[in-house]
């Protein structure tokens, strides 16, 4: 027989103050006799009688020892092993957003913890524990692991997301590692049921259907009226609210208002009248919910920069009019001869020229190469057969929506693919488009001439040359400003950025390596707004860029604090025994029911009185 | 009736007045009285007139006084008193104990006794005994007297210990002629029982104990663990009052009772054993009736 909690004994202690106590007798109530003849007779009597009195006498203080004895046994938890066999548990913590909800104290999350702590501690000598946390992704934080302060410290590591949770993922993870193991039990910490096909879980409930509400989005337009802001606002409770939304412009209160939202439904609030200056603006839920990290959203109006663009061409039309499609480009032609000294656009388009000197400030778009050019290396003229593209290229995307497979060019030149670029569209001897960075400028050739083809015929030319400028003209840093938590956010780097800083919504700042020519992705996993800072050096000119994102909690997936049923059915787990209940017997609760029957007799001895 | 009132009310007092003490045995005084002898009606001297209740022997009728008065007296007579009562009242602190108080009772009782005494002609003293004779009232006769006794033993105070044989001994008035010695007590004594009563019919009283026991002692409703303390000082007794230490008690005392009333029975002792629980018409006419001690 062992002891899962050999401290118990401690309660032993108790057994000498029992009889400490009876030493010290008990406290006698004083009551006024005429004699205490008689009683003394009778007590005398009684002791008389029976010789083995005072072992009687006493009897009370052996079932009080007994009792303690069987106490303390109890609790020191006694078990034996019925088989030799070793356990293995999966636990699986669910670390997405709704796992802060506090309509469990403290809330959710820590409650699971404190839950999986006191089953770690439960853990029999020989029974390991792989635990998995489910946050962003799905990760074994302690694999296989019977050190129960190991598995605390790994414990008390994790953190609760503001994301949507990786429990799929993390069941996944699960399961692969079930078929691995033997006598495997998964549990799963979690607000959600979760069941398992064929596979025989403990899916252990935190949630008691709490109420909440969210904002679910905030965007703004500019109308005739001016700038106008449109949010969303959920009641995820089981009544009808009247909810206070505040309206803050640059921080400021701008409007409060009080909106009806039913049960269950989403209303749309407009913000009209917002200062044409406004850079920010902020929609929060005033009420006090269950959750609280999703009762706030975010949005930011950038001020639109027009966007100088240099287009060098002997005269293309076709080049002219695609680009000039775009409101917020300022187009400004310009003949080969002129183009010298190249400085101060934001793009430059090359049709059939290329300069000397390159520029450094703007991306580069060159359409119909010369040879000879001292930029790109380019060979003979070829006719372009089977066109295909590199749809793993990181640059696919410039053939978004565009059939190029109806593309009839009649000749391009062979271009090689330098390092810094990738082939996007291959023309069967060459590319016929490549893209590519050189540090921070972004470079796109065509390798032929748009003269040469039927391409500006086609529907698809506008919409092939609105794909270049999307790329090659960043607007802002950031592509979008509505983010979720865990997703990643990519920040369009300038040309000439020099250096990037990120300032989080709590003061925390980063820096980001502009030299990566990968677009970066931040580490976002606080709701709020993001600064984003980009200083850009042009010539002795440094200007620094800021602009805006938010992050914002998965209202769709984590806002509706009820408890669902989850089936997970990835794979079909193999022969998973999952019944280990019969692994130890514990003993304890022999124990315990022996104390009640010492107690019972003890009761019954001091009715009787013996 | 002023004091009279607080112990005992004059209705009953009336009831008493047809009662006698009934002594087996017949007391012999200088004055040459045989209580027996009242019974017979002869007289030598005589003493009073008392109005006739039915019952009384007609031929003690007093003609004479029926013709002048056409109410019917009968004569009293000296020698029908030469019994010497002593009235013997425990006044130690566990008298006054109980619910009602036995103290009450025995008071109730000793005026009683001495109202009979009284009415029959007897001589009674009264005799109030702690560990000494505490309070003595000598010898009286006549009742006109009982107002006195009655005044006497309401202003007996209770208080002290009990030593009834030590106490016995002192009270040096007690001559070996005879008489009638009434004990009324609990028994709590500290020296016993027993030696008093030798003592006293060594002295050739008849003797007659009237035991006085409180309700909370003839049946305790106890429990737990306790500190009985003494009302007379001394050590107490720690006890843990379970079911079985009460049946032992109840033993104890059964013992107690029976071990007295044999004692009593084997020496020719009048035993009345009287509850504070009763009445004192009870306790008179059904205590002390139905054996015979008064009739």
């Amino acid at each position: 027989m062992s002891f899962l909690n050999p401290w118990g004994f401690l309660f032993a202690l108790s057994i000498p103050a029992i009889v400490l106590l009876y030493l010290l007798k008990q406290r006698y109530q004083e009551v006024e006799v005429s004699s205490t003849y008689l009683w003394e007779k009778a007590v005398r009597d009684m002791q008389a009688n029976a010789p083995w009195q005072k072992l009687r006498k006493n009897l009370l203080l052996f079932l009080q020892l007994a009792a303690a004895a069987f106490f303390t046994l109890a609790i020191a938890r006694p078990f034996l092993f019925q088989e030799g066999r070793s356990s293995e548990f999966i636990v699986v913590l669910d670390c997405s957003a709704s796992m802060q909800a506090e309509d469990v104290k403290p809330s959710r999350f820590l409650l699971a913890k404190r839950e999986i702590e006191g089953f770690i501690d439960d853990l029999l000598p020989g029974q390991r524990v792989t635990l998995i946390a489910a946050g962003y992704d799905a990760e074994v934080v302690a694999s296989r692991s019977g050190d129960k302060s190991i598995l605390k410290q790994r414990l008390n590591e994790i953190e609760v997301t503001n994301g949507q949770g990786s429990m799929e993922q993390a069941l996944a993870l699960a399961q692969a590692l079930a078929k691995e193991l033997e006598d495997v039990r998964i549990r799963i910490y979690s607000d959600k049921v979760y069941q398992i096909r064929n596979q025989d879980i403990e899916s252990i409930v935190f949630n008691n259907e709490g109420k909440n509400f969210a904002v679910e989005l905030v965007s703004w337009s500019q109308t005739s009226d001016g700038t106008v802001v449109l949010s969303k606002i959920a009641n995820y409770s089981g009544e009808d609210a009247a909810l206070a939304v505040e309206c803050l412009v640059d921080g400021a209160t701008f409007d409060i208002r009080e909106v009806a939202v039913p049960a269950g439904r989403k209303a749309d609030v407009y913000w009209t009248g917002i200062p044409a200056d406004a850079k920010r603006v902020e929609v929060a839920i005033l009420d006090d919910d269950d959750l609280a990290v999703d009762n706030r959203g975010w949005t930011f109006m950038e001020l639109h920069k027009e966007n100088k663009v240099l287009l060098v061409t002997q005269r293309n039309v076709f080049l002219e009019k695609a680009i000039a499609l775009r409101d917020d480009v300022n187009l400004v032609k310009t003949a080969y001869e002129h183009a010298v000294d190249l400085n101060g656009y934001a793009l430059y388009v090359f049709d059939g020229y290329i300069p000397s000197k390159l520029p450094r400030d703007g991306n580069i778009v060159i359409f119909n190469p010369p040879p000879k050019n001292g930029f790109l290396e380019v060979g003979e003229e070829y006719v372009p057969q089977n066109l295909r593209l590199s749809s793993h290229s990181r640059y696919a995307r410039l053939l978004d929506l565009v059939n190029y497979e109806g593309f009839n060019i009649a000749k391009a030149r062979r271009m090689i693919v330098p390092p810094w670029a990738e082939a996007v569209l291959d023309g069967g001897q060459g590319p016929l488009i490549m893209a590519g960075e050189i540090g921070t400028q972004r470079v796109i050739a065509f390798s032929f001439d748009v003269h040469y083809s039927d391409i500006p015929l086609k529907v698809d030319f506008p919409i092939l040359i609105q794909n270049v400028l999307a790329w090659a003209l960043p607007q802002s840093v950031v592509l979008e400003s509505w983010f979720y938590a865990g997703q990643e956010v990519h920040i369009n780097l300038l040309p000439g950025a020099q250096e990037i800083r990120v300032t989080t919504p709590s003061g925390k700042e980063f820096a980001l390596d502009p030299s990566y020519s990968v677009v970066p992705s931040i580490d976002n996993h606080e709701v709020g707004v993001y600064t984003v800072q980009q200083v850009i050096q042009q010539g002795d000119e440094r200007e620094v860029l800021e602009s805006y994102f938010a992050v914002h909690v998965p209202t769709h997936s984590e806002s509706d604090l009820r408890a669902g049923r989850v089936m997970s059915d990835m794979g079909q787990p193999a022969d998973v025994r999952s019944d280990v209940s019969g692994l130890v017997k514990e003993l304890w609760r022999y124990f315990a029911w022996a104390v009640l029957a010492v107690i019972l007799l003890e009761w019954w001895v001091y009715q009787r009185g013996y | 009736m002023g004091l009279g009132n607080s112990l005992l009310d004059e209705q009953f007092l009336k009831r008493l007045d047809r009662l006698a003490l009934n002594a087996r045995m017949a007391i012999k005084g200088d004055m040459g009285g045989n209580r027996k002898s009242r019974s017979k009606g002869s007289s030598i001297e005589f003493s009073d007139f008392r109005e006739y209740i039915p019952g009384d022997d007609f031929r003690r009728i007093d003609w004479n006084a029926y013709a002048r008065f056409e109410r019917l007296f009968v004569k009293l007579f000296m020698e029908e008193r030469e019994a010497n009562i002593t009235v013997f009242l425990d006044m130690s602190a566990s008298m006054d104990w109980g619910q009602p108080s036995k103290g009450a009772l025995a008071k109730q009782l000793a005026a009683v006794l001495v109202y009979i005494a009284l009415a029959n002609f007897d001589r009674v003293a009264v005799v109030g005994i702690q560990d000494k004779p505490a309070a003595y009232l000598p010898y009286f006769s006549g009742k006109q007297g009982f107002w006195r006794a009655l005044s006497f033993i309401e202003g007996l105070k209770f208080g002290g210990k009990t030593s009834l044989c030590s106490a016995v001994k002192e009270c040096h008035f007690l001559k070996s002629g005879g008489g009638i010695s009434i004990l009324i007590t609990d028994l709590f004594s500290k020296d016993g029982h027993e030696q008093t009563f030798e003592y006293l019919r060594y002295l050739k009283q008849e003797v007659m104990l009237v035991h006085v026991m409180a309700p909370q002692e003839l049946d305790p409703e106890l429990s737990g663990s306790l500190r009985l303390v003494d009302v007379e000082g001394e050590e107490a007794k720690d006890v843990i009052v379970t079911p079985g230490v009460l049946k032992a008690y109840r033993k104890a005392l059964d013992e107690f009772l029976n071990d007295v009333r044999a004692f009593c029975y084997a020496r020719g002792i009048n035993y009345v054993l009287a509850s504070s629980a009763n009445s004192l018409e009870e306790v008179v006419f059904h205590n002390l009736m139905k054996p015979g001690l008064v009739r």
